[in-house]
């Protein structure tokens, strides 16, 4: 297989929070991640315990993966999610850092001081059994994760892959997932994904 | 003034962030793990580490946790007779 289809994306930054390009949501300064889920009016609350990683890969999977039903027609072990970022999970880390310094460390927040999390968090809520793989990168490496994509998609059970870059610095979303499919009309390069961003 | 009992309540909504659960959603004597509010192994953590900051008492054995954290009711009667 040479060639993998971006199906669908979603992304949450500075400009929004979109759907293959279309606005749901223009970008709030406070609680911007809460005024998503509200708008969405997800029922799962332990959103309100996760840490802004998890968050935004929650939210920008959740409008994917929901989109025209998919999670209802695949099988549970044919989504791959590959996810990179800079930061890893350096909010968290630095929260638990002051609190421990503080004497008053809290397990609720440790618990998210891996960046690998939010795929957990993303296969729980959505009972995924799939391969996973989390990425630290200077920038977001399109090519490099769409080299991984094609060999998962062309040599294992997976029909897709939920492939993207999810960072957040000084607490500002950046959080650009895309869907990738086996077949379809749009191909998936490092352009054509890198111009969407 | 509010009770021990009332003031418990607020404080496990804000500690363990249970941003969709009021006061009046759950009585003195309801279970707080199992079904009625939702909790996991880290929120039972969470309780723990409640008690040491707000009430200045550790649990120090996990079995007595769970007799603690049965319900509003057992928590405030475990504070009452341990801050006398």
């Amino acid at each position: 297989m040479d060639s993998l289809y971006l199906q669908s994306f979603a992304q949450i930054d500075a400009k929004g929070f979109r759907l293959n390009g279309k606005t749901l949501l223009p970008y709030h300064s406070t609680d911007f991640l809460k005024k998503i889920y509200q708008q969405q009016k997800l029922q799962y609350p332990k959103f309100h315990k996760m840490d802004t990683l998890c968050q935004m890969g929650l939210l920008a999977s959740e409008i994917i993966l929901k989109e025209d039903n998919l999670i209802e027609s695949i099988e549970s072990h044919e989504i791959a999610l590959l996810f990179a970022n800079a930061q890893s999970s350096l909010q968290s880390d630095q929260t638990h850092i002051l609190n421990f310094s503080e004497n008053q460390a809290s397990p609720a927040n440790f618990v998210y001081t891996l960046p690998n999390i939010v795929l957990g968090e993303i296969c729980i809520r959505h009972k995924l059994y799939s391969e996973t793989n989390f990425y630290i990168f200077e920038n977001f490496d399109i090519e490099k994760l769409l080299k991984q994509a094609t060999i998962l998609l062309s040599t294992t059970q997976h029909k897709m892959c939920l492939l993207g870059w999810i960072d957040s610095i000084e607490e500002k979303p950046n959080c650009h997932l895309f869907l990738l499919n086996k077949t379809g009309t749009v191909q998936a390069t490092k352009k054509h994904l890198q111009a969407l961003i | 003034m509010e009770n021990l009992e009332e003031k418990l309540k607020t404080q496990i909504i804000t500690q363990l962030n249970l941003e969709e659960v009021g006061v009046e959603d759950f009585g003195n004597d309801d279970p707080i793990f199992g079904d009625g509010l939702g909790l996991d192994s880290i929120d039972a953590l969470e309780l723990i580490v409640l008690l040491e900051k707000e009430y200045g008492l550790k649990v120090a054995n996990p079995e007595e946790g769970g007799k603690i954290f049965t319900s509003i009711n057992t928590m405030a009667n475990y504070i009452r007779e341990n801050t006398k």
